[in-house]
C-alpha cells in the first residue's frame, strides 16, 4: 500500500496527472525481419506487473490499458516466439489513436534448441507442448546420483527400468507397461541408439552428461519418425549454458569406480565445442547372494562425445557430434573369476561382451533472411556397433551399420496460426548377425516422406496433425497418421489427446537377453512381420495453489493394441522361447496420477500411481505380459537447505506373473507369481562451498533381494538353468559416495 | 481411507493456517540477472518466517510473503543484505556483495 501511494506520488510528480485516467496503448506486433510483415496472432501482451494483459487479434494488433502505478514496461509473448520486454522511460509512446506501438518478437525456432528456463521446481509436465511431456532437468538428475541413463529415471513416475535376465546386467525401460523398444531413444532428437545398441544401450549415456530428458507419452510428431508408439525419450546432452566445466568421481561399495569430465569451449563467436568423457569399471566379482554366479558383472566402459556448434552469418548454423565407445563385460559364475586353476575356469559359466561402437549426427539448417518463421533443416546420423558375446555355450555376434538422414522446411501459412512442415527421410540398416553361428542377419532400406500442419487459432488451443508415408524394401509401403491436440480451458488447466500409429521391426536377440543367457531353446516359429500397433491416449494437467505454495496434478489413460506384435513367449514350453507373430489380442491399457506439491517451505513431494493392464497371447491364453506388475507407487520427497539437500524415495512394485512351470522344475521354489515389494533410496548431498557437492547415497537400504534370480544355478550348462525369472533386485543395498565440480557457464551476453 | 482423511485434513489445516498470519512487502533491491533472481528467491526462503519470495527482475521488486510475529521488515531487509544485495535504503553487507557473481554486481548486465 505504501508502495502503491509512493508510486502514484511520484507519477503525479512526473506531471501526467492530467493521464490520471488509465492511458490506452495501442500497437501491433509481427515476426521479427518479415517482409512485407507477418502478424503474430493471439500473442500476450501484459504491462510488467498485472496478472493479465490482452491477446492480439488476427492481424497482431492490440490495445491495452496502462495502469500508471505499475512499471512502464511491456512483456511480450506467443508460443513459438522468444518472450521479449519493451521498457520505456517516463513518457508514454505513441497516443490514443491509431497502433503507434510497432513490435516485434523473434521465433524461438531460430534457437533450433529447446530452451530450458531455470525453474525451482525439479521436474515439471510442460504445458506448451502439443504432446505430453514431462521434463526432467539435471537438478532432479542429482536426486539420485545416476551412473548412466538407466539410472536417471528413479525418481521419475513414468518410466520403469528392469533387468531384462539375471546375468548379463542389461537393463531395458519400459514406458506405458510395454518394453521400451515402442519408445525411441533420441540423443537431441536423433535416433542413434535403435537397433543392437538397445542391449547395453542405457549404460552408454553416463548420467553426468545429461543436461535433461523429455520424456513424451503417446505419438508424437511425424518428423521425429514412425517408431514411437508409446512416447519417446530425448536426452539434451549438457551444453554451453549449463556449466563450463564438470568434473564428477564416484564410487560404490560393490567396487564400482566412475570418472567423468564435462568441458565446453567458446572458440570464437560463432564457434563453440563441447567434450564429454567417461571412464567406469567394475574390477572384482561380487557374489552377495551367494549363489556362485556374480552379482553384476565385472565391467570396462571408456567413452567419449565431442560436439562441435556453429552459428554463421546470413542464417545458417550448424552441429556436429561423434560419440566413441568401447565396453568389456564379463559375468557369469564367480569363481572363474577367482580362481587360479584354469581347469576349474574352464569348467564355469562365463559371459563375455564385447562392444565398439562409433556414432555421429550432424544438422545443418538455414533461416529465411526477411523470413525468420520459414527454415529449412538436413539431419543426419550414423552409427557403427560391433558387438561378440559369449554365454556358456551360446555365441551371438551382431554388427549394424545404420545411416538415416531427414530433411526438413518448415514455414507458415499466411500467419503463424499456420504453420507445417515437410520432409524427406531416408533410413539404411544393415545387420550382420550371427546366432550360435546361425545367419540371421538383413538389411533394411526405408525411403519416406511426410507432412505435418500445425493449427494454432489462439495460445489456449492446438491441433498438429501428421501423416507419413514410408517404403520398406522388404515390408513395402505404409502409412503413420499422428494427431495430437492440446487445451487450455483455464491457464491452470491442460487437457491433451494423442491418437496415431507406430511400425517397427523387431531385433530378437538384442531385445531378449534371456535368448542369450539362459538355456531355453530358441524357436524362431515363422518369419517374423513387422510389429504395427495403434495408440490412443490423453492427459489432464492441473495446476493449483495450496497457502502460497504451488502445485500440479497430472492424470493420463493411454490405450495400445496391436495389428501385429512379434510376441516372445516363455509360457509354451519350459525349456524353450518361442518367437511369432501376434495370434490373437494385445492390449495395454495405462493409467497414471501423479500429484507434486510442496507440503512444507522447502520441501517437494511427489506421489504418483500406476496402473498396468498389458495383455497378449502366451502359451495359448491371453494373460498379463510375464514380469509387468498391475500396480505400482512412488513417493519422492526432497527437501532443501542452505549447505545440504536431502532426498528419498520409496517405491512400490506390485505383483509380477510368472513363468507357469513350477512342476517342471522339480526342486527349484518357483510362484506363478513374484510377491509385490518395496524399495527405499535415499541421499544426502552437502556443498561445503561454491562450485563443490558431495553426495551420499543408499540404494534399496532395507535390502530386498529376489531370494533364486538364477533357477538352477548350480547346473548352468543342465537343461533348467534358465535367467529369465528376474523380477527383485539382485544386489541388495548398495552405497555409494560421490564428488562434483562444476566451474559455471559464463552469463549469455546479448550481442 | 482414514489416514487419507486425517492427511487430507493436515495439508488443508497447514494450508489455512499459513495463510492466517502472511504479511507482504515488496522491497526494492539491487538484483541485476537471472542468477540473482534464484539466489535471492532460494536463500531469503532460509531465513525463519519467510513462507514465500518473489522476484520481478524488471522493478527489481522482491516480494515477500512472511509471519509478522516471527521477522519484522528491518529483518528482511538485513536479510537481504546478507546475500550480497541492497534492499531498500539499507545497503549490501560488503563481504557477502564481494562474494556474488561478477553479473550479480551492480553493472555486471552492462554490456555497452
Amino acid at each position: 500500500m505504501i508502495f502503491r501511494a509512493f508510486a502514484l506520488l511520484l507519477y503525479i510528480g512526473l506531471g501526467l496527472a492530467s493521464a490520471l485516467a488509465q492511458t490506452e496503448l495501442a500497437g501491433r506486433l509481427t515476426v521479427a525481419g518479415s517482409q512485407p510483415p507477418v502478424p503474430i496472432a493471439y500473442a500476450r501482451v501484459a504491462q510488467v506487473g498485472t496478472a493479465t494483459g490482452v491477446l492480439t487479434d488476427s492481424a497482431g494488433y492490440f490495445r491495452l490499458q496502462l495502469d500508471p502505478v505499475r512499471p512502464m514496461a511491456l512483456v511480450f509473448s506467443a508460443e513459438g516466439f522468444l518472450t521479449d520486454t519493451l521498457r520505456f522511460n517516463h513518457a508514454l509512446p505513441g497516443d490514443h489513436t491509431g497502433h503507434a506501438l510497432d513490435f516485434q518478437l523473434y521465433p524461438a525456432s531460430m534457437t533450433r534448441e529447446l530452451r530450458i528456463e531455470y525453474r525451482r521446481r525439479a521436474a515439471a509436465a510442460l504445458t506448451t507442448t502439443a504432446q505430453q511431456t514431462e521434463l526432467i532437468t539435471s537438478r532432479e538428475l542429482t536426486k539420485a546420483a545416476c551412473c548412466n541413463l538407466g539410472e536417471s529415471f528413479e525418481t521419475n513416475p513414468s518410466v520403469d527400468v528392469n533387468f531384462t535376465d539375471a546375468v548379463s546386467g542389461a537393463k531395458s525401460i519400459s514406458l506405458l507397461g510395454l518394453n521400451g523398444v515402442y519408445s525411441p531413444i533420441l540423443i537431441e532428437g536423433m535416433p542413434l541408439y535403435q537397433g543392437l545398441g538397445r542391449t547395453y544401450g542405457l549404460n552408454y549415456i553416463p548420467g553426468p552428461w545429461v543436461g535433461s530428458i523429455q520424456v513424451s507419452k503417446g505419438t508424437g510428431p511425424v518428423v521425429l519418425g514412425y517408431e514411437s508408439l508409446t512416447g519417446q525419450i530425448n536426452i539434451a546432452l549438457k551444453a554451453p549454458t549449463d556449466e563450463r566445466t564438470l568434473l564428477n568421481v564416484y564410487a560404490n561399495d560393490y567396487g564400482r569406480l566412475e570418472a567423468n569430465l564435462n568441458h565446453h569451449a567458446r572458440l570464437s563467436p560463432r564457434w563453440q565445442a563441447t567434450l564429454l568423457a567417461h571412464g567406469s569399471t567394475v574390477p572384482g566379482a561380487v557374489d552377495r547372494n551367494g549363489d556362485g554366479f556374480v552379482d553384476v558383472p565385472l565391467s570396462d566402459l571408456a567413452t567419449v562425445f565431442t560436439k562441435l556448434k556453429y552459428q554463421g552469418e546470413g542464417g545458417w548454423q550448424g552441429q556436429l557430434a561423434v560419440q566413441a565407445l568401447r565396453e568389456v563385460r564379463r559375468g557369469g559364475q564367480a569363481l572363474a573369476y577367482t580362481s587360479d586353476d584354469p581347469a576349474v575356469v574352464a569348467a564355469t559359466y562365463r559371459l563375455r561382451t564385447e562392444t565398439t561402437r562409433v556414432s555421429y549426427f550432424s544438422k545443418t539448417g538455414y533461416v529465411w533472411q526477411g523470413r525468420p518463421y520459414q527454415s529449412v533443416g538436413l539431419q543426419t546420423g550414423g552409427t557403427y556397433h560391433d558387438q561378440t558375446g559369449t554365454y556358456g555355450f551360446k555365441t551371438w555376434q551382431g554388427r549394424q551399420w545404420r545411416w538415416n538422414a531427414n530433411l526438413i522446411f518448415e514455414s507458415v501459412i499466411g500467419d503463424t496460426r499456420h504453420t507445417y512442415r515437410l520432409g524427406l527421410a531416408y533410413q539404411y540398416d544393415r545387420y550382420q548377425e550371427a546366432y550360435n553361428g546361425l545367419d540371421v542377419g538383413r538389411t533394411e532400406s526405408v525411403p519416406g516422406a511426410y507432412g505435418e500442419y500445425t493449427y494454432q487459432p489462439t495460445e489456449r488451443f492446438s491441433a498438429v496433425v501428421g501423416l507419413r508415408a514410408d517404403l520398406h524394401n522388404a515390408f513395402g509401403a505404409f502409412a503413420t497418421p499422428r494427431l495430437n491436440l492440446r487445451y487450455q480451458p483455464w491457464a491452470t488447466t491442460t487437457l491433451r489427446l494423442a491418437a496415431g500409429r507406430g511400425y517397427r521391426t523387431a531385433n530378437v536377440f538384442a531385445e531378449n537377453s534371456p535368448t542369450l543367457t539362459s538355456n531355453r531353446a530358441v524357436v524362431l516359429s515363422e518369419a517374423l512381420r513387422p510389429e504395427v500397433g495403434w495408440n490412443l491416449g490423453g492427459s489432464l494437467v492441473q495446476q493449483f495453489t495450496l497457502g502460497l505454495r504451488e502445485g500440479s496434478l497430472v492424470l493420463d489413460y493411454y490405450y495400445t493394441a496391436f495389428e501385429n506384435q512379434v510376441i516372445v513367449d516363455y509360457d509354451q514350453d519350459p525349456q524353450a522361447i518361442v518367437i511369432g507373430n501376434l495370434a490373437g489380442r494385445s492390449r495395454a491399457h495405462s493409467l497414471q496420477a501423479e500429484l507434486q506439491w510442496q507440503p512444507l517451505k522447502l520441501l517437494e513431494a511427489k506421489v504418483a500411481y500406476k496402473l498396468y493392464d498389458v495383455r497378449a497371447p502366451f502359451g495359448g491364453k491371453t494373460e498379463q505380459v510375464m514380469l509387468t506388475p498391475r500396480h505400482r507407487g512412488l513417493v519422492n520427497l526432497a527437501y532443501e537447505l542452505r549447505r545440504w539437500r536431502l532426498d528419498g524415495t520409496w517405491k512400490l512394485i506390485g505383483a509380477q506373473r510368472l513363468h507357469p512351470f513350477a512342476e517342471h522344475h522339480p526342486g527349484f521354489v518357483l510362484r506363478e507369481n513374484a510377491p509385490g515389494y518395496t524399495l527405499v533410496d535415499g541421499q544426502v548431498t552437502w556443498l561445503p562451498a561454491e562450485r563443490w557437492e558431495l553426495y551420499l547415497g543408499v540404494e534399496n537400504l532395507f535390502n530386498y533381494r529376489q531370494p533364486n534370480p538364477i533357477v538352477d544355478a548350480e547346473a548352468p550348462l543342465g537343461p533348467f538353468f534358465d535367467t529369465s525369472y528376474v523380477w527383485g533386485p539382485i544386489l541388495g543395498r548398495v552405497v555409494y559416495l560421490g564428488l562434483r565440480f562444476t566451474v559455471p557457464s559464463k552469463p549469455q551476453t546479448n550481442p | 481411507m482414514r489416514t487419507l482423511l486425517i492427511f487430507s485434513l493436515l495439508v488443508v489445516g497447514l494450508a489455512v493456517s499459513s495463510q492466517a498470519q502472511t504479511a507482504q512487502v515488496t522491497l526494492a533491491t539491487s538484483a541485476q540477472c537471472g542468477m540473482c533472481k534464484s539466489r535471492l528467491e532460494r536463500d531469503m526462503l532460509f531465513t525463519p518466517g519467510v513462507k514465500k519470495v518473489v522476484l520481478d527482475l524488471e522493478t527489481k521488486g522482491l516480494t515477500v510473503w512472511y509471519n509478522a510475529g516471527k521477522v519484522d521488515l528491518e529483518g528482511l531487509r538485513k536479510a537481504v543484505n546478507r546475500i550480497g544485495y541492497d534492499a531498500d535504503a539499507s545497503p549490501a553487507d560488503p563481504a557477502a556483495y564481494e562474494k556474488l557473481p561478477a553479473c550479480c554486481k551492480k553493472g555486471g548486465m552492462d554490456h555497452e
